[in-house]
């Protein structure tokens, strides 16, 4: 098929000036290009307006974009463990526990308020390094019969004069023992008083907080017991009430 | 060795910043130099270029290569700027010099280019950079992606979303347009001159 192209066909003179024809639109735009002097006139002039538009030329700029990526900020610490608060609990009341059991602790909390013993104070039961072997004392039933005793202090007396009659120990050892001994000894009692202040200071905190729950408590509960007056005060209001009407009522002649 | 931008791109979307640093390298004269001429303003061409390679960062997982990169990046450039125009409600102001600064325009000047030249090329980028934010957007556009870009009508067509046809009359009305203008302006500038 021939294609002919006329004037008003300026979307193949556009096709021309940007070389975008199929060989056939290209053969009859210049076919009519040779035939009209205005289309070719107005082609020239587009050309010229495109070198025109060459000379418009962005700022020369720096760009230099490039991908960064964040450092990568450390996750703020979690205050407490990172457990549940149950388990938080459980774990405190362990510790508690443990603790007051090392101390000898005993609590009681009565009618009188809290009590707190510390078994520090008590005579403690001294067991003697000498006894190997240690019976139970205590019977089936709870007790500890006489006959029981006895035998027990026959089997004592016994161990003392095996342990009298042994080699005699040397002197220096035993004397640089003695020292290492006493050494241990203070040792272990330094320790065992910074624990047990430690942890007085500990279970002091701990009460200060019970006894502040307990006065609220007990502030809750006689705000209870105001209210309760109230209510039954102004039942046995209305019930007198009730029973000054009646007995006006009763007493109409 | 140098990667095409569908190799690059493939890179890219399996976490290669590195790639995508290259295709920006490769594009972001160009996508600046689109910028500049459809809305005119130096520095929002800037926020535009720098806009237009984040969201291609983002969004280069969804990138299915059904289309150049360099389509698809021209394409996020343009609604860019289409949204700056229409936010602004006005039309594009070049900001072109008034003043000569001699460094400056050596600078620019080409190798094969006297100084007479190049001050002449200047003045005359002036009155196109005028001529050229009069047209209506959709002509300058379709103007600014065929001569500066070099893209084919069909590529045009695709970017702006209307018939092949269209983008020709656009083009066509366009350079008539901006013949006219040209002609008004180089008057008064040589008239200005004598």
């Amino acid at each position: 098929m021939t294609i002919v192209m006329r004037c008003e066909d300026k979307e193949r003179l556009v096709g021309y000036l940007y070389d975008e024809s199929s060989p056939a639109e290209r053969q009859a735009v210049e076919a009519h290009l040779s035939r009209c002097a205005a289309c070719a006139a107005e082609l020239d002039s587009l050309r010229g307006v495109r070198v025109e538009l060459a000379s418009w030329r962005p700022p020369a700029i720096d760009l230099g974009y490039r991908v960064t990526r964040e450092p990568v900020v450390a996750a703020p610490a979690r205050r407490g463990w990172g457990l549940p608060a149950w388990a938080q609990v459980g774990a405190a009341v362990l510790v508690l526990g443990a603790g007051a059991g090392l101390a000898n602790l005993e609590i009681q909390y009565g009618s009188g308020g809290v009590t707190v013993r510390t078994g520090w104070g008590k005579a403690t039961t001294a067991v003697s390094p000498m006894v190997k072997t240690a019976q139970p004392l205590a019977s089936p039933s709870g007790g500890v019969t006489p006959a029981e005793l006895k035998a027990l202090e026959a089997r004592l007396r016994e161990e003392f004069a095996d342990d009298a009659h042994g080699p005699a120990p040397n002197p220096a050892v035993a004397a640089g023992s003695h020292n290492d001994l006493q050494q241990v000894r203070a040792l272990v009692a330094d320790s065992e008083e910074r624990q047990r202040k430690e942890f007085a200071f500990r279970l002091a905190q701990v009460f200060r907080d019970l006894e502040a729950q307990r006065s609220t408590d007990l502030v809750h509960i006689e705000q209870s017991f105001r209210q309760l007056e109230g209510v039954t005060g102004e039942q046995v209001q209305g019930q007198q009430q009730m029973m000054d009407y009646l007995r006006r009522v009763s007493s109409r002649p | 060795m140098t990667r095409t931008d569908e190799e690059l791109v493939a890179l890219s979307m399996r976490g290669d910043t590195e790639s995508f640093d290259q295709l920006i390298l490769r594009w972001e004269r160009p996508i600046y130099a689109l910028a500049y001429r459809v809305i005119g303003r130096e520095e929002e061409a800037r926020d535009v270029v720098q806009e237009t390679f984040l969201r291609a960062y983002r969004g280069i997982g969804n990138f299915r290569g059904q289309a150049k990169f360099s389509s698809w990046i021209y394409r996020i450039a343009l609604n860019l700027c289409r949204d700056w125009i229409r936010r602004e409600r006005r039309t594009p102001v070049s900001q072109v010099p008034e003043g000569q600064d001699l460094a400056e325009i050596a600078a620019d000047q080409g190798p094969a280019e006297s100084i007479e030249e190049l001050v002449a090329r200047r003045a005359l980028s002036r009155i196109v950079a005028r001529a050229m934010e009069q047209l209506p957007e959709e002509q300058r556009t379709a103007i600014i992606l065929k001569e500066y870009h070099g893209m084919t009508f069909q590529e045009i067509a695709d970017l702006q979303g209307c018939p092949l046809s269209t983008v020709k009359t656009r083009l066509y009305q366009g350079l008539v347009v901006l013949r006219r203008r040209l002609n008004e302006q180089g008057h008064e500038a040589s008239g200005m001159a004598q």
